[in-house]
Protein backbone atom coordinates (compact mmCIF):
# COMPACT_ATOMS: atom_id res chain seq x y z
CA UNK A 1 0.00 0.00 0.00
CA UNK A 2 1.40 3.41 -0.98
CA UNK A 3 1.82 6.35 1.38
CA UNK A 4 -0.92 8.24 -0.43
CA UNK A 5 -3.36 5.43 0.06
CA UNK A 6 -2.44 5.16 3.72
CA UNK A 7 -3.16 8.86 4.25
CA UNK A 8 -6.65 8.31 2.91
CA UNK A 9 -7.42 5.65 5.47
CA UNK A 10 -9.42 6.31 8.61
CA UNK A 11 -7.84 5.96 12.05
CA UNK A 12 -9.42 2.56 12.52
CA UNK A 13 -8.22 1.33 9.13
CA UNK A 14 -4.70 2.54 9.89
CA UNK A 15 -4.47 0.78 13.23
CA UNK A 16 -5.78 -2.42 11.64
CA UNK A 17 -3.16 -2.07 8.90
CA UNK A 18 -0.55 -1.65 11.61
CA UNK A 19 -1.90 -4.64 13.53
CA UNK A 20 -2.11 -6.99 10.58
CA UNK A 21 0.89 -6.00 8.46
CA UNK A 22 3.02 -4.16 11.01
CA UNK A 23 3.10 -1.18 8.64
CA UNK A 24 5.18 1.40 10.47
CA UNK A 25 3.99 4.11 8.08
CA UNK A 26 0.43 3.56 9.29
CA UNK A 27 1.59 4.06 12.86
CA UNK A 28 3.47 7.23 11.88
CA UNK A 29 0.36 8.69 10.27
CA UNK A 30 -1.61 8.01 13.44
CA UNK A 31 1.12 9.74 15.46
CA UNK A 32 0.94 12.70 13.10
CA UNK A 33 -2.81 12.93 13.48
CA UNK A 34 -2.93 12.67 17.25
CA UNK A 35 0.25 14.23 18.59
CA UNK A 36 -1.17 17.76 18.73
CA UNK A 37 -4.68 17.01 20.06
CA UNK A 38 -3.18 14.79 22.76
CA UNK A 39 -0.50 17.34 23.64
CA UNK A 40 -3.16 20.01 24.04
CA UNK A 41 -5.39 17.74 26.11
CA UNK A 42 -2.63 16.53 28.44
CA UNK A 43 -1.09 19.98 28.83
CA UNK A 44 -4.43 21.48 29.85
CA UNK A 45 -4.87 18.70 32.36
CA UNK A 46 -1.34 18.62 33.84
CA UNK A 47 -0.17 22.20 33.24
CA UNK A 48 3.44 21.20 32.58
CA UNK A 49 4.68 21.07 29.00
CA UNK A 50 7.68 18.76 29.55
CA UNK A 51 5.65 16.27 31.54
CA UNK A 52 2.91 16.53 28.95
CA UNK A 53 5.32 15.59 26.13
CA UNK A 54 6.54 12.59 28.10
CA UNK A 55 2.98 11.42 28.59
CA UNK A 56 2.07 11.83 24.93
CA UNK A 57 5.21 9.95 23.87
CA UNK A 58 4.42 7.23 26.35
CA UNK A 59 0.90 7.06 24.93
CA UNK A 60 2.28 6.57 21.42
CA UNK A 61 4.70 3.92 22.63
CA UNK A 62 1.84 2.07 24.25
CA UNK A 63 -0.09 2.20 20.99
CA UNK A 64 2.98 0.81 19.22
CA UNK A 65 3.59 -1.97 21.72
CA UNK A 66 0.01 -2.93 22.49
CA UNK A 67 -1.48 -2.42 19.06
CA UNK A 68 -3.02 -5.87 19.22
CA UNK A 69 -5.09 -4.96 22.25
CA UNK A 70 -7.06 -2.46 20.17
CA UNK A 71 -10.46 -3.80 19.31
CA UNK A 72 -12.12 -2.63 16.10
CA UNK A 73 -15.47 -2.21 17.86
CA UNK A 74 -14.13 0.94 19.56
CA UNK A 75 -13.19 4.21 17.92
CA UNK A 76 -9.45 4.67 17.72
CA UNK A 77 -9.75 8.22 19.10
CA UNK A 78 -11.48 7.06 22.27
CA UNK A 79 -8.89 4.29 22.72
CA UNK A 80 -5.91 6.64 22.43
CA UNK A 81 -7.56 9.31 24.59
CA UNK A 82 -8.23 6.69 27.24
CA UNK A 83 -4.56 5.69 27.28
CA UNK A 84 -3.42 9.31 27.46
CA UNK A 85 -5.99 10.12 30.14
CA UNK A 86 -4.89 7.22 32.32
CA UNK A 87 -1.26 8.22 32.03
CA UNK A 88 -2.09 11.86 32.73
CA UNK A 89 -4.11 10.97 35.83
CA UNK A 90 -1.25 8.79 37.13
CA UNK A 91 1.25 11.59 36.56
CA UNK A 92 -1.05 14.11 38.19
CA UNK A 93 -1.37 11.94 41.31
CA UNK A 94 2.38 11.40 41.44
CA UNK A 95 3.03 15.12 41.23
CA UNK A 96 0.41 15.87 43.84
CA UNK A 97 1.98 13.43 46.33
CA UNK A 98 5.43 14.83 45.63
CA UNK A 99 4.30 18.41 46.11
CA UNK A 100 2.47 17.62 49.36
CA UNK A 101 5.49 15.77 50.70
CA UNK A 102 7.96 18.53 49.86
CA UNK A 103 5.86 21.25 51.49
CA UNK A 104 5.41 19.18 54.64
CA UNK A 105 9.08 18.36 54.79
CA UNK A 106 10.03 22.01 54.41
CA UNK A 107 7.91 23.12 57.37
CA UNK A 108 9.17 20.36 59.66
CA UNK A 109 12.84 20.69 58.89
CA UNK A 110 13.04 24.45 59.16
CA UNK A 111 10.50 24.66 61.95
CA UNK A 112 8.83 27.54 60.24
CA UNK A 113 5.68 28.18 58.29
CA UNK A 114 5.61 27.97 54.53
CA UNK A 115 3.30 30.17 52.51
CA UNK A 116 2.27 29.10 49.06
CA UNK A 117 2.89 31.85 46.53
CA UNK A 118 -0.12 33.93 45.74
CA UNK A 119 -0.96 33.33 42.12
CA UNK A 120 -4.28 35.06 42.16
CA UNK A 121 -5.46 37.34 39.41
CA UNK A 122 -3.76 40.75 39.20
CA UNK A 123 -5.72 43.40 37.19
CA UNK A 124 -2.55 45.35 36.36
CA UNK A 125 -1.31 42.65 34.03
CA UNK A 126 -4.63 41.74 32.44
CA UNK A 127 -3.80 43.44 29.17
CA UNK A 128 -1.28 40.82 28.24
CA UNK A 129 -3.13 37.99 26.49
CA UNK A 130 -0.39 35.53 27.30
CA UNK A 131 -0.81 36.16 30.98
CA UNK A 132 -4.56 35.96 30.60
CA UNK A 133 -4.16 32.54 29.09
CA UNK A 134 -1.97 31.58 32.01
CA UNK A 135 -4.61 32.74 34.46
CA UNK A 136 -7.20 30.63 32.68
CA UNK A 137 -4.82 27.69 32.68
CA UNK A 138 -4.12 28.17 36.39
CA UNK A 139 -7.84 28.35 37.08
CA UNK A 140 -8.30 25.17 35.11
CA UNK A 141 -5.70 23.49 37.30
CA UNK A 142 -7.71 24.43 40.39
CA UNK A 143 -10.87 22.77 39.11
CA UNK A 144 -11.46 19.39 40.74
CA UNK A 145 -9.66 16.67 38.83
CA UNK A 146 -12.82 14.71 38.03
CA UNK A 147 -14.51 17.79 36.57
CA UNK A 148 -11.42 19.17 34.85
CA UNK A 149 -10.88 16.15 32.67
CA UNK A 150 -14.39 16.15 31.24
CA UNK A 151 -14.45 19.94 30.80
CA UNK A 152 -11.23 19.78 28.77
CA UNK A 153 -12.49 16.92 26.66
CA UNK A 154 -15.74 18.71 25.98
CA UNK A 155 -14.90 22.42 25.76
CA UNK A 156 -11.30 22.32 24.55
CA UNK A 157 -11.07 19.07 22.62
CA UNK A 158 -14.62 19.30 21.25
CA UNK A 159 -15.45 15.66 21.86
CA UNK A 160 -19.04 14.49 22.04
CA UNK A 161 -20.67 13.40 25.31
CA UNK A 162 -20.73 9.84 23.99
CA UNK A 163 -17.01 9.87 23.29
CA UNK A 164 -16.27 11.37 26.71
CA UNK A 165 -18.47 8.73 28.26
CA UNK A 166 -16.45 6.00 26.52
CA UNK A 167 -13.09 7.53 27.42
CA UNK A 168 -13.87 8.07 31.08
CA UNK A 169 -16.07 5.03 31.59
CA UNK A 170 -18.82 7.20 33.06
CA UNK A 171 -22.42 7.28 31.93
CA UNK A 172 -23.54 10.25 29.89
CA UNK A 173 -25.61 11.74 32.71
CA UNK A 174 -22.60 11.79 35.02
CA UNK A 175 -20.44 13.27 32.26
CA UNK A 176 -22.88 16.13 31.70
CA UNK A 177 -23.24 16.77 35.39
CA UNK A 178 -19.49 16.86 35.93
CA UNK A 179 -18.94 19.15 32.97
CA UNK A 180 -21.43 21.66 34.33
CA UNK A 181 -19.93 21.55 37.82
CA UNK A 182 -16.50 22.10 36.35
CA UNK A 183 -17.76 25.03 34.32
CA UNK A 184 -19.38 26.50 37.41
CA UNK A 185 -16.10 26.29 39.33
CA UNK A 186 -14.27 27.94 36.46
CA UNK A 187 -16.80 30.73 36.15
CA UNK A 188 -16.42 31.46 39.84
CA UNK A 189 -12.62 31.57 39.55
CA UNK A 190 -12.64 33.69 36.41
CA UNK A 191 -15.38 36.12 37.41
CA UNK A 192 -12.91 39.03 37.41
CA UNK A 193 -12.14 38.44 33.76
CA UNK A 194 -15.81 38.34 32.82
CA UNK A 195 -16.53 41.64 34.57
CA UNK A 196 -14.39 43.49 32.06
CA UNK B 1 -23.01 23.37 17.12
CA UNK B 2 -26.28 24.17 18.78
CA UNK B 3 -25.89 24.98 22.47
CA UNK B 4 -28.28 23.47 24.96
CA UNK B 5 -29.57 25.31 28.00
CA UNK B 6 -26.66 24.34 30.21
CA UNK B 7 -24.16 25.37 27.58
CA UNK B 8 -25.86 28.71 27.15
CA UNK B 9 -25.63 29.23 30.89
CA UNK B 10 -21.89 28.78 30.77
CA UNK B 11 -21.35 30.32 27.36
CA UNK B 12 -18.66 32.71 28.55
CA UNK B 13 -16.69 29.90 30.18
CA UNK B 14 -17.00 27.74 27.10
CA UNK B 15 -15.86 30.57 24.86
CA UNK B 16 -12.94 31.29 27.13
CA UNK B 17 -11.82 27.70 27.00
CA UNK B 18 -12.29 27.44 23.26
CA UNK B 19 -10.29 30.63 22.83
CA UNK B 20 -7.25 29.18 24.54
CA UNK B 21 -4.35 28.72 22.13
CA UNK B 22 -3.73 25.18 21.01
CA UNK B 23 -0.64 23.64 22.50
CA UNK B 24 1.22 21.58 19.93
CA UNK B 25 3.91 18.95 20.06
CA UNK B 26 7.42 20.06 19.06
CA UNK B 27 8.70 19.44 15.55
CA UNK B 28 11.06 16.70 16.60
CA UNK B 29 8.29 14.79 18.32
CA UNK B 30 8.21 11.90 15.82
CA UNK B 31 12.00 11.69 15.63
CA UNK B 32 12.25 11.54 19.39
CA UNK B 33 9.45 9.00 19.55
CA UNK B 34 11.01 6.69 16.96
CA UNK B 35 14.38 7.05 18.68
CA UNK B 36 12.78 5.92 21.92
CA UNK B 37 11.02 3.05 20.18
CA UNK B 38 14.20 1.89 18.48
CA UNK B 39 16.52 2.59 21.38
CA UNK B 40 18.07 -0.11 23.48
CA UNK B 41 16.06 0.96 26.49
CA UNK B 42 12.82 0.20 24.72
CA UNK B 43 12.63 -3.54 24.69
CA UNK B 44 9.73 -5.88 24.70
CA UNK B 45 9.00 -6.57 28.31
CA UNK B 46 9.80 -10.14 29.14
CA UNK B 47 7.73 -12.17 31.48
CA UNK B 48 8.94 -13.00 34.98
CA UNK B 49 9.91 -16.56 33.99
CA UNK B 50 11.73 -15.40 30.86
CA UNK B 51 13.73 -12.91 32.92
CA UNK B 52 14.37 -15.53 35.59
CA UNK B 53 16.02 -17.90 33.12
CA UNK B 54 18.18 -15.34 31.40
CA UNK B 55 21.80 -16.61 31.14
CA UNK B 56 23.00 -13.55 33.02
CA UNK B 57 20.86 -14.62 35.94
CA UNK B 58 21.38 -18.36 35.54
CA UNK B 59 25.19 -18.34 35.66
CA UNK B 60 25.53 -16.89 39.17
CA UNK B 61 22.74 -19.13 40.40
CA UNK B 62 24.36 -22.22 38.89
CA UNK B 63 27.74 -21.26 40.35
CA UNK B 64 26.16 -20.84 43.74
CA UNK B 65 24.45 -24.22 43.50
CA UNK B 66 27.67 -25.98 42.46
CA UNK B 67 29.57 -24.30 45.28
CA UNK B 68 26.91 -25.40 47.74
CA UNK B 69 27.14 -29.03 46.54
CA UNK B 70 30.95 -29.02 46.73
CA UNK B 71 30.90 -27.52 50.20
CA UNK B 72 28.35 -30.07 51.30
CA UNK B 73 30.57 -32.97 50.22
CA UNK B 74 33.68 -31.43 51.75
CA UNK B 75 32.00 -30.83 55.07
CA UNK B 76 30.31 -34.19 54.98
CA UNK B 77 33.63 -36.02 54.50
CA UNK B 78 35.33 -34.01 57.19
CA UNK B 79 32.76 -35.33 59.66
CA UNK B 80 34.51 -38.71 59.52
CA UNK B 81 37.44 -37.37 61.45
CA UNK B 82 35.78 -36.52 64.68
CA UNK B 83 37.48 -34.81 67.54
CA UNK B 84 39.24 -37.69 69.38
CA UNK B 85 38.67 -35.95 72.66
CA UNK B 86 34.95 -35.93 72.16
CA UNK B 87 34.30 -39.24 70.45
CA UNK B 88 33.48 -42.34 72.41
CA UNK B 89 35.94 -45.22 72.21
CA UNK B 90 35.10 -47.95 69.77
CA UNK B 91 34.46 -51.15 71.52
CA UNK B 92 35.60 -54.37 69.92
CA UNK B 93 34.17 -57.03 72.00
CA UNK B 94 33.94 -60.74 71.56
CA UNK B 95 31.77 -62.53 73.96
CA UNK B 96 32.84 -65.98 74.97
CA UNK B 97 30.40 -67.91 76.96
CA UNK B 98 31.00 -71.05 78.84
CA UNK B 99 29.16 -73.04 81.35
CA UNK B 100 32.23 -73.70 83.37
CA UNK B 101 30.71 -72.41 86.51
CA UNK B 102 27.21 -73.48 86.61
CA UNK B 103 24.13 -74.04 84.56
CA UNK B 104 23.12 -70.41 84.29
CA UNK B 105 26.42 -68.71 84.87
CA UNK B 106 27.99 -66.93 81.92
CA UNK B 107 31.39 -65.41 81.98
CA UNK B 108 32.12 -62.62 79.59
CA UNK B 109 35.64 -61.45 79.04
CA UNK B 110 36.54 -58.58 76.80
CA UNK B 111 39.45 -59.44 74.63
CA UNK B 112 42.15 -57.29 73.05
CA UNK B 113 41.52 -55.79 69.68
CA UNK B 114 44.09 -58.01 67.95
CA UNK B 115 42.97 -61.19 69.59
CA UNK B 116 42.78 -64.22 67.28
CA UNK B 117 39.42 -65.86 67.80
CA UNK B 118 40.53 -69.31 66.67
CA UNK B 119 42.97 -69.58 69.48
CA UNK B 120 46.05 -68.93 67.41
CA UNK B 121 48.07 -66.40 69.25
CA UNK B 122 49.16 -63.47 67.22
CA UNK B 123 52.44 -61.79 67.84
CA UNK B 124 50.84 -58.84 69.49
CA UNK B 125 48.60 -60.82 71.76
CA UNK B 126 50.20 -61.47 75.07
CA UNK B 127 48.99 -64.76 76.44
CA UNK B 128 47.30 -67.86 75.16
CA UNK B 129 46.30 -69.14 78.53
CA UNK B 130 46.53 -68.64 82.24
CA UNK B 131 49.73 -70.68 82.51
CA UNK B 132 51.56 -68.22 80.34
CA UNK B 133 49.95 -65.42 82.18
CA UNK B 134 51.33 -66.76 85.39
CA UNK B 135 54.81 -67.01 83.88
CA UNK B 136 54.83 -63.54 82.49
CA UNK B 137 53.54 -60.47 84.19
CA UNK B 138 51.19 -58.06 82.61
CA UNK B 139 52.04 -54.41 82.46
CA UNK B 140 48.60 -53.52 83.60
CA UNK B 141 48.94 -52.38 87.16
CA UNK B 142 47.28 -54.65 89.60
CA UNK B 143 44.87 -53.20 92.02
CA UNK B 144 44.17 -54.25 95.51
CA UNK B 145 42.49 -57.62 95.48
CA UNK B 146 43.77 -58.57 92.05
CA UNK B 147 45.90 -61.23 93.61
CA UNK B 148 42.78 -63.22 94.15
CA UNK B 149 41.78 -63.04 90.54
CA UNK B 150 42.46 -66.30 88.72
CA UNK B 151 41.33 -67.45 85.34
CA UNK B 152 40.66 -70.86 83.89
CA UNK B 153 42.76 -72.27 81.03
CA UNK B 154 40.23 -71.61 78.33
CA UNK B 155 40.15 -67.91 78.84
CA UNK B 156 42.44 -65.16 77.87
CA UNK B 157 43.30 -62.04 79.67
CA UNK B 158 43.42 -58.55 78.48
CA UNK B 159 46.97 -57.36 78.01
CA UNK B 160 48.31 -53.86 77.73
CA UNK B 161 46.96 -53.45 74.27
CA UNK B 162 43.55 -54.41 75.40
CA UNK B 163 42.75 -51.25 77.25
CA UNK B 164 40.00 -50.64 74.83
CA UNK B 165 37.24 -52.07 76.96
CA UNK B 166 34.02 -51.05 78.55
CA UNK B 167 33.87 -50.27 82.21
CA UNK B 168 30.73 -51.49 83.91
CA UNK B 169 29.49 -50.55 87.31
CA UNK B 170 28.28 -53.70 88.97
CA UNK B 171 25.33 -53.94 91.25
CA UNK B 172 25.64 -55.57 94.63
CA UNK B 173 24.20 -58.83 93.30
CA UNK B 174 26.64 -58.85 90.42
CA UNK B 175 29.51 -58.08 92.75
CA UNK B 176 28.42 -60.98 94.97
CA UNK B 177 28.27 -63.24 91.97
CA UNK B 178 31.71 -62.11 90.84
CA UNK B 179 33.14 -62.91 94.26
CA UNK B 180 31.60 -66.38 93.98
CA UNK B 181 33.13 -66.78 90.55
CA UNK B 182 36.51 -65.76 91.84
CA UNK B 183 36.22 -68.29 94.58
CA UNK B 184 35.19 -70.93 92.12
CA UNK B 185 38.13 -70.18 89.81
CA UNK B 186 40.50 -70.24 92.71
CA UNK B 187 39.29 -73.70 93.64
CA UNK B 188 39.64 -74.90 90.10
CA UNK B 189 43.21 -73.62 89.90
CA UNK B 190 44.08 -75.28 93.15
CA UNK B 191 42.73 -78.55 91.84
CA UNK B 192 44.92 -78.19 88.73
CA UNK B 193 48.00 -77.76 90.85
Amino acid sequence: MTDKNLNDLSDEELIIEFQQNNTIKAFEILVQRYKNPLTNYVFRFIGDYEACLDIVQETMIKVYRYKDSYSSIAKFSTWIYTIAGNLARTEYQRRKRKKTFSIDAYGKEKDETYDLPDESYRPDVMTDSGIKDKIIQDALQKVSKAYREVVILRDIQDLSYEEISEITGLNIGTVKSRINRGRAQLREMLKDIYKE
Amino acid sequence: MALNDEELRYKNVINTLKGLPKVNAPRNFETELMRRINSETFKEKQSFWERLFLPSRLIPSAALAVSAVVLFFILNNSNDSEDPLLMEPKIHEDAISADVIGEDDILVIYLPVNYNVQGERSEEVGYSNIAEFNNERTDTPLREGDANLYFPNNYYLINKEGLNFRQVNLTKEEQQRLIELKEHFRKLLEQQK
